[in-house]
């Protein structure tokens, strides 16, 4: 019996393992859709309504995708914040702040952060541009992390569950 | 601070605001302006005299400190405004700036550097507006179109938005074209001065685009504009008062020798438009001249 609950707990534990390595995989690919939604959500706003910055960082604070509120209520309290600090390096604190927290990787922050360059500081259609750049290269990263999960996730997931069973059969 | 010092400073970066405090409470309360200018000491305009107060030169920096503060860092939501030379902040105050300006096509794009701010504090005078001018811009049911001539900083701006203040409250359906977001300085849709229970207001929008919206949207009785600066206002003007909407509206003029002189006000006055016309003085008395 107690063997039967070790051979349980050896294979399960190792499934875990690979199983949460492919919802990393899985998580960085859904973090980025997400960030690609926003600046979707910031381009609209800046076409259709020319709406200020920080009324834009204040409506994706409120967004329901726990990656886009976490990054933008980061980067609104700054932004409320009585100081000197310009915007530029507020974008970007939030994003290096929060960024790796929400499972982006340190290309995909560097994306995001380049855009500080722009955001605010020119017409709406420089800016979009801007934008569209950065969606363009969020996108080359998607594809990538999708590719991954697709090859590595399983395969993570695969060696996991056979390595548990090769312990088992060590063991006995 | 005072409230509206307050409020108007809000832009500036720290360390300066932190200098009104110099001030004492009735200084705060007739400062007038706030002045920024690049290599001189941070000047405030009480009673019409500049005053420098005490502390280190203004910089390039605390320019476009306060320039991204009062835009929000966010050129795109002001850009049409900051061809014109302005930004409106919260509560109505208007920013004036001086520079190098980026020219395209004989159009300013933007400002490429700041050499000086002025930030003009907007205060609402309520009863601005005498009983006595009140009556004689209504008798009975009868609303009279009247413009008001004066030059800048005479208080224009604060007589019409009390005029448009007491004649809401005395359930005159009112619209205001505000331009400059002078009048009623919406905020987030919430205006932020007094304007009466039956006020509807069109924000940032060109005054002859908002007058013919408003005619046809808001059926008003009184529609009021704030300086007339081109046959587009003219025209709005005239086809709102073709409707039967009074028109209550003002133009920069020392008096109406200065008004006549103008080519554009000599082709507003053929309209006959206006059946009043009324000049406010330098002791910003009202007084009707035709």
């Amino acid at each position: 019996m107690l063997k039967m609950i070790g051979i349980v707990l050896i294979i399960g534990s190792f499934t875990g393992i690979g199983v949460s390595q492919r919802q990393q995989f899985r998580g960085h690919v859904v973090v980025l859709g997400d960030m690609l939604s926003a600046l979707d959500i910031i381009s609209s706003e800046l076409s259709f309504h020319l709406t200020s910055i920080p009324d834009i960082v204040g409506k994706l604070a409120q967004d329901k995708r726990h990656a886009v509120a976490k990054v933008f209520s980061n980067m609104h309290e700054m932004i409320q914040k009585d100081d000197n600090l310009s915007l530029a390096f507020k974008w970007m604190k939030a994003f290096r702040d929060c960024g790796q927290e929400i499972g982006l990787d340190a290309e995909d922050i560097g994306i995001l952060c380049d855009l500080s360059e722009f955001i605010g500081k020119y017409d709406a259609q420089a800016q979009q541009k801007s934008i569209d750049y950065a969606k363009s290269r969020l996108s080359r990263q998607l594809e990538i992390a999708s590719a991954e999960m697709k090859s590595k996730g399983t395969v993570y997931r695969t060696c996991c569950v056979a390595a548990g069973i090769l312990l088992v059969l060590v063991l006995i | 601070m005072e409230e509206k010092l307050e409020q108007a400073s809000a832009c500036l970066p720290p360390g300066l605001r932190q200098r009104l405090v110099q001030l004492s409470m009735l200084e705060q309360k007739q400062c007038e302006e706030i002045r920024l200018r690049v290599g001189q000491p941070l000047q405030v305009t009480i009673q019409g005299r500049e005053h420098a107060l005490e502390g280190s030169k203004i910089t390039s920096e605390d320019l476009t400190g306060t320039f991204g503060r009062a835009t929000e860092y966010s050129v795109h939501t002001y850009s049409d405004s900051l061809r014109q030379g302005f930004v409106t902040l919260q509560g109505g105050h208007r920013i004036g700036i001086c520079g190098q300006t980026a020219v395209q096509e004989g159009n300013v794009l933007s400002f490429r550097c700041i050499s000086s701010l002025n930030i003009r504090i907007a205060r609402q005078v309520k009863g601005a507006a005498p009983p006595e001018l009140l009556l004689q811009l209504q008798q009975a049911d009868h609303l009279y179109s009247s413009l008001f001539l004066s030059p800048p900083g005479r208080g224009k701006t604060t007589l019409l938005r009390d005029i448009a203040r007491q004649m809401s409250e005395h359930s005159i359906r009112t619209a205001l074209a505000d331009e400059r977001s002078e009048l009623a300085a919406l905020h987030h849709g919430m205006p932020q001065f007094d304007i009466g229970q039956h006020c509807d207001v069109l924000d940032g929008c060109p005054k002859a685009d908002a007058a013919m919206m408003l005619v046809k949207t808001m059926s008003p009785q009184l529609l009021v504009l704030d300086e007339i600066t081109s046959d587009a206002d003219i025209h709005a003007a005239e086809y709102a008062s073709h409707c039967g909407v009074a028109v209550l509206a003002s133009a920069h003029a020392w008096n109406l020798d200065d008004f006549q002189l103008r080519p554009l006000y000599q082709r507003l006055l053929e309209r006959k438009i206006f059946s009043r016309i009324f000049c406010i003085e330098a002791d910003r008395h009202v007084t009707r001249i035709s």
